[in-house]
């Protein structure tokens, strides 16, 4: 490998390395903006409640916000574009200049293609698709990103028709075809989008089929009508029915081995030519520029009629200038190719010294580097300008990665300045806002007080209730029958010949013996059937599970919602026919808002201990392990019933030996089936009633295992050594939800207020995290 | 019947009906011949021709239904009226043959306690029966204690008749109380317990609760059995008449006039190759054979003792000196020869007493010498 692959190699490894740190930055960034988006409601929320005057309202308004959110939103974007440039497994390159510069030419060279693939014409422009190329020593192939009927009127339609000030632009592609277009538009430019537009109309038929989104794959051989305008020949010879498949094309990636050195990275972008008649050209040029490529060659060919730097080539240049962002110099970045013509070397001449004069300002090279060759000849291509340009890359790119790194950090360490300085101002009008609308902190604490000893009264009761279920004497009815219904099926599918069939069981088990020549080849695969199917028959208990922790959520639920009521009610529910407050302990499950599940309710609780202004978060991990938990026949009774199955083996262990004993010894005739089918028939039975049996003594199982949780989850919420300080917490942020007959008016803007809290210290947060 | 005179051995056999006491015995038979097979001096053999037939047919109903793998309870019908199994163990070449007379205690006559029974006569022979034995069995069906299921726990003791065999068991224990000096023992026999024990082929091995089981639910009988008998020996000794069975499932079913109303219907499956392997039985010959011993022991040292006596009383009385006219006119009218004859009839006895007693010990040398197996357990 070549020093230039090597360099390329390792800066691509680099890249990969930082992959990570980028992504997680953009991410943060990303979150920065939710969080602001919800600031910036939460204060629209909080500025029109009634308690608010004129002057708390304006305090509450932060001027900078929208402005804020747009340069995070922006920093978000800046690491996101460079984590995809430093995804890419290869360096591209792309190729820019004015139409007719030679640019396809200049592709060909590159790559190895010839006008089968790269259209080039003489004084009218061929390219029709973007197209990305890439060095492959094995792959001779084209993937075409087609359109689909939207993305086509969306990318190519509505373009034409918002450049011809045509709206609005077609909103299905029938409504393209029956489109009535003018005949001739006296502007010159709109003359020539009008023509593209209406051949496109013209030719619907032959690309209609094709928008059909996705991927398609064509040999290169074949590629050209995809990629290319017609010819002026096809045009001639088809007039307006010439096919015009490209309009179907996103985009095209081709895959040839380029005939150079130090290419296995490599790839090039065919960008739009610049000063072509496309709608909306130059954005689409500047946006494939920013994302794709790592370098640009703009094409400038010597030529009669253009032997100088003209005012489009100058425009492009300042183009990307503006893609160069945080990258100190233009000319690391974009480099001028003078395509000459070694038969009219005066005309080379006349370009070369514009080019010193206009562009470098009299000194070689000083702000773009010139690389000057025959764009026809692929070993001049190869030697003058992709050899020079690699090398340069390889030593540049590095140096452009870290300072487009360093300045988009830059620039978004301003942003992340700018938003503390607005906390800042926030938290001041906060604390104004919370001294009017302040409540005296002992009300706020016998309030946390009464709440925690109801709630430990009505869990104590359930806890009491659920342990006598638990340890006392009566059997759970509901397991006994669950237990039961399930083997009663296993029965009846034991009695089906193992759901096959007695006959049919017997039949297969003849055939197997007499082809295979013994009873082990039928017998071992079955045996390890029947097991599977008893043990996923006798699963149908977790139903029963589910519905014993359901009922648990319920009943726990509800006594929260006695207490807790208000909170979980909905907007329009109103709270004036809430039970909350009450000091009753029998408070019943119609506490619980009647169409939601207990799970449901205690998931809402957990959120809102989360979320609090005071965040309470061993409360909340008190409710959310309550509800973390699964009550499964597998995890739960399996490992007591596995040795059940045991003698549903073609093999058994004796237990006091250990001795291998085999089960299964019998003629390979009609008789030995028959005898076979009964051995099976007693052992699947034998198997399911001694698991009905173990797990009729493990009836008290799910109803212990319940218990726990439920007194685990009262000793957490009630005994935890924060509970009383999350309590106050929980007071101090839903007082008003929680009493609101005597909260009424501050305890709401109290919610209200808790919310911005809370989303100021999630900018905190997330501010510091990036700092870090 | 010979003329050789007959030691007989009282056995009593309580339990439900439907337990499988028949079976036990019929396996006993068979267990005793064939551990004598190799000895050509002894035998065991029914002692009547109504043990003879009835067990002979519970052999045929069990060794059929192995044969077709098809082992049904019921199969073997349940006795109603009060029977005596007698079994006859003789040596060659001894006068003395030994009878072992097991009263098949009618189930339903236990679980009536009795009551209603219209033969009154046969029930006082059983009662007399039972006060008379030095040993008592007591069968029990395992797979009622083991596979019943927790939901009819409540019906257990009534369908083992805990109540009416501690009852039965309190006056056996009274009468032997009163009999301090003899031997006495009473066997716990978990019968069908093919399922619980793995020396017979079985994959599982509840050997350990099916003990905790039998003591749990006998609880008071054991204590009865102490707090009575003190010195009665009580064993543990589980059981397999067949050892080829397996125990597929075990479901309740409505059945008038049983307890709670309902049965316990076992199925069973024949393992293959559906041989009979008894276990448990060996060791009920042997624990039989040595309570034997030791009861006749106990018997003929007596027997003996008071033979001895009456000998030495008679030979004394014969020989005894009156005076000389006496003597004479003793000789004269032959009363010496008469009291000479009685005392040679005494000695005779004394001299059968000996030899009673020596030769219940030559016949039961080869059964009751042989070391217990690990089924065996003390109880007391």
């Amino acid at each position: 490998m070549s020093n230039i692959s090597t360099a390329i190699d390792a800066l691509l490894q680099a890249r990969l390395r930082q992959l990570p740190e980028v992504q997680s930055e953009s991410e943060r960034w990303h979150t920065l903006g939710e969080h602001l988006a919800e600031l910036d409601d939460a204060l629209a929320d909080l500025r029109v409640h009634t308690t608010m005057d004129a002057e708390l309202m304006t305090s509450l308004t932060l001027p900078q916000l929208t402005e804020i959110q747009l340069a995070v939103g922006q920093a978000a974007d800046s690491f996101r574009v460079i984590a995809s440039r430093f995804t890419r497994t290869t360096v591209n390159i792309g190729v820019s200049g004015a139409a007719r510069m030679g640019k396809s030419t200049l592709l060909q060279s590159v790559s190895g293609l010839d006008d089968n693939q790269i259209p080039t014409g003489h004084g009218i422009p061929v390219t029709a698709v973007r197209s990305r190329i890439f060095h492959s020593p094995t792959v001779r192939r084209a993937e075409l990103e087609m359109h689909s009927p939207e993305s086509f009127l969306t990318a190519v339609i509505s373009p034409l028709h918002a450049a011809l000030d045509l709206s609005p632009a077609p909103r299905t592609v029938a409504e393209f075809r029956d489109w009535v277009y003018p005949e001739a538009l006296p502007d010159t430019r709109h003359r020539v989008l009008l023509t593209r537009l209406r051949e496109l109309q013209s030719a619907l038929m032959s690309y209609e089929p094709l928008l059909t989104g996705g991927v398609k794959t064509v040999p290169l051989e074949e590629v050209r009508p995809f990629v290319a305008y017609p010819t002026h020949e096809e045009i001639s010879k088809a007039g307006e029915r010439v096919g015009r498949a490209y309009a179907a094309v996103r985009e095209a990636r081709i895959e040839c081995a380029f005939p150079h050195e130090h290419v296995a990275r490599i790839g090039i972008v065919d960008l739009p030519g610049l000063g072509e008649v496309v709608a909306d050209a130059e954005r689409r040029h500047v946006a494939g520029l920013r994302n794709e490529v790592d370098a640009v060659l703009v094409v400038k060919r010597s030529s009669d009629t253009s032997s100088f730097f003209d005012e489009t080539d100058t425009a492009g240049l300042g183009l990307l200038d503006e893609v160069r962002g945080f990258v100190r110099s233009t000319g690391e970045f974009a480099y001028l190719v003078h395509n000459t013509d070694p038969d009219k070397p005066h005309l080379a001449e006349n370009l070369r010294g514009d080019l010193l004069r206009n562009v470098n300002g009299g000194e070689p090279d000083r702000f773009f580097t010139v690389f000057e060759t025959d764009v026809r000849d692929p070993e001049r291509v190869g030697r003058e300008v992709l050899g020079p340009l690699l090398k340069r890359m390889a030593e540049g790119l590095p140096v452009m990665d870290a300072e487009v790194l360093a300045g988009t950090r830059s620039q978004a360490s301003s942003v992340r300045d700018r938003t503390r300085l607005q906390l800042t101002d926030l938290r001041r009008a906060l604390d104004q806002v919370a001294r009017r609308a302040g409540v005296p902190e002992e009300v706020n604490e016998a309030k946390a007080a009464q709440l925690r000893s109801t709630i430990a009264r009505r869990l104590r009761v359930l806890v009491g209730e659920l342990a006598a279920e638990a340890h006392g004497s009566v059997l759970d009815q509901g397991f006994g029958e669950a237990v039961e219904k399930a083997y009663e099926d296993v029965l009846g599918w034991i009695q089906d010949g193992f759901g096959k069939g007695a006959d049919t069981w017997k039949e297969e088990a003849l055939t197997c013996m007499i082809t295979e020549g013994h009873a082990a080849a039928f017998a071992g695969p079955e045996f390890s059937r029947i097991r599977v199917e008893i043990s996923r028959r006798f699963a149908a208990l977790d139903d029963f599970f589910t519905a014993r922790l359901t009922a648990a959520w319920d009943r726990t639920a509800a006594l929260l919602a006695a207490e807790c009521g208000a909170l979980f009610q909905d907007d329009d529910s109103g709270q004036e026919d809430s039970a909350s407050g009450s000091d009753d302990a029998t408070a019943t499950a119609t506490a619980t808002p009647s169409a939601r599940s207990g799970r449901d309710v205690l998931a809402e609780l957990a959120e809102l201990f989360a979320s609090s202004s005071q965040p309470c978060p061993g409360l909340a991990s008190a409710v959310n392990s309550l509800l973390d938990v699964r009550l499964e026949y597998r995890t739960l009774l399996y490992p007591r019933v596995r040795p059940d199955l045991a003698p549903l083996n073609l093999q058994v262990t004796h237990p006091d030996t250990g001795e291998q004993m085999q089960q299964v010894a019998v003629p390979l005739t009609a008789e030995g089936a028959e005898h076979l089918h009964e051995l099976f028939n007693s052992l699947a039975e034998q198997a399911a009633f001694r698991i009905q049996r173990s797990l009729s003594q493990e009836a008290a199982v799910p109803a212990v295992v319940i218990h726990a949780l439920v007194e685990q989850f009262e000793d957490t919420l009630i005994r935890s050594g924060t509970s009383v300080m999350e309590f106050r917490r929980f007071v101090r942020s839903y007082r008003n939800d929680l009493w609101p007959a005597e909260f009424k008016g501050i305890d709401e803007a109290n919610s209200r207020f808790a919310r911005v809290l809370r989303v100021t210290q999630d900018i905190s947060k997330a501010l510091e995290e990036g700092q870090r | 019947m010979d003329e050789r005179s007959v030691f007989e051995y009282k056995i009593g056999l309580l339990a439900p009906s439907r337990v499988g006491k028949s079976t036990l015995i019929a396996s006993l038979l068979t267990e005793g011949q064939q551990q004598l097979a190799q000895d050509s001096s002894v035998h065991l053999l029914t002692a009547d021709r109504p043990t003879k037939n009835r067990l002979g047919a519970t052999y045929n109903l069990v060794s059929g239904a192995l044969k077709a793998r098809m082992f049904e309870p019921g199969v073997v019908p349940s006795t109603s009226d009060p029977s005596w199994f007698r079994l006859l163990l003789e040596a060659r070449g001894q006068d003395l043959q030994i009878r072992f007379d097991m009263l098949d205690y009618p189930g339903a006559w236990l679980e009536g306690a009795g009551e209603g029974t219209e033969d009154e006569q046969k029930w006082n022979e059983c009662e007399a029966f039972l006060a008379d034995s030095s040993v008592l069995i007591v069968p029990i069906d395992s797979v009622l204690l083991m596979d019943s299921g927790d939901e009819n726990a409540h019906l257990l003791a009534s369908h083992l008749s805990v109540f009416q065999i501690n009852q039965a068991v309190l006056r056996w224990a009274k009468n032997r109380r009163e009999l301090s000096g003899e031997p006495a023992m009473i066997v716990f026999c978990p019968v069908k317990c093919e399922t619980y024990l793995s020396d017979s082929g079985s994959l599982q091995d509840h050997a350990g609760a099916l003990r905790d089981k039998v003591v749990d639910q006998f609880s008071d009988v054991l204590k009865t059995v102490r707090d009575a008998a003190p010195h009665a020996a009580v064993r543990y000794l589980p059981i397999d008449t067949f050892g080829c069975v397996e125990l597929v499932s075990a479901r309740w079913i409505r059945a008038q006039g049983s307890p709670g109303g309902k049965m316990l219907m076992p199925k069973y499956r024949v393992r293959p190759p559906g041989r009979i392997v008894r276990k448990g039985l060996d060791d009920l010959l042997t624990l039989l054979c040595r309570q034997l011993i030791d009861t006749a022991r106990a018997q003929s040292e007596r027997a003996t003792a008071s033979r001895q006596t009456a000998a030495l009383h008679s030979r004394s009385y014969a020989e005894l000196r009156e005076g000389f006219f006496r003597d004479l006119w003793l000789n004269f009218n032959g009363e010496r020869d008469r009291r000479r004859h009685a005392a040679a009839s005494d000695e005779r006895l004394f001299a059968m007493s000996q030899q009673t007693t020596q030769s219940l010990f030559d016949v039961l040398t080869a059964l009751a010498g042989r070391e217990s197996g690990p089924r065996l357990h003390h109880l007391s």
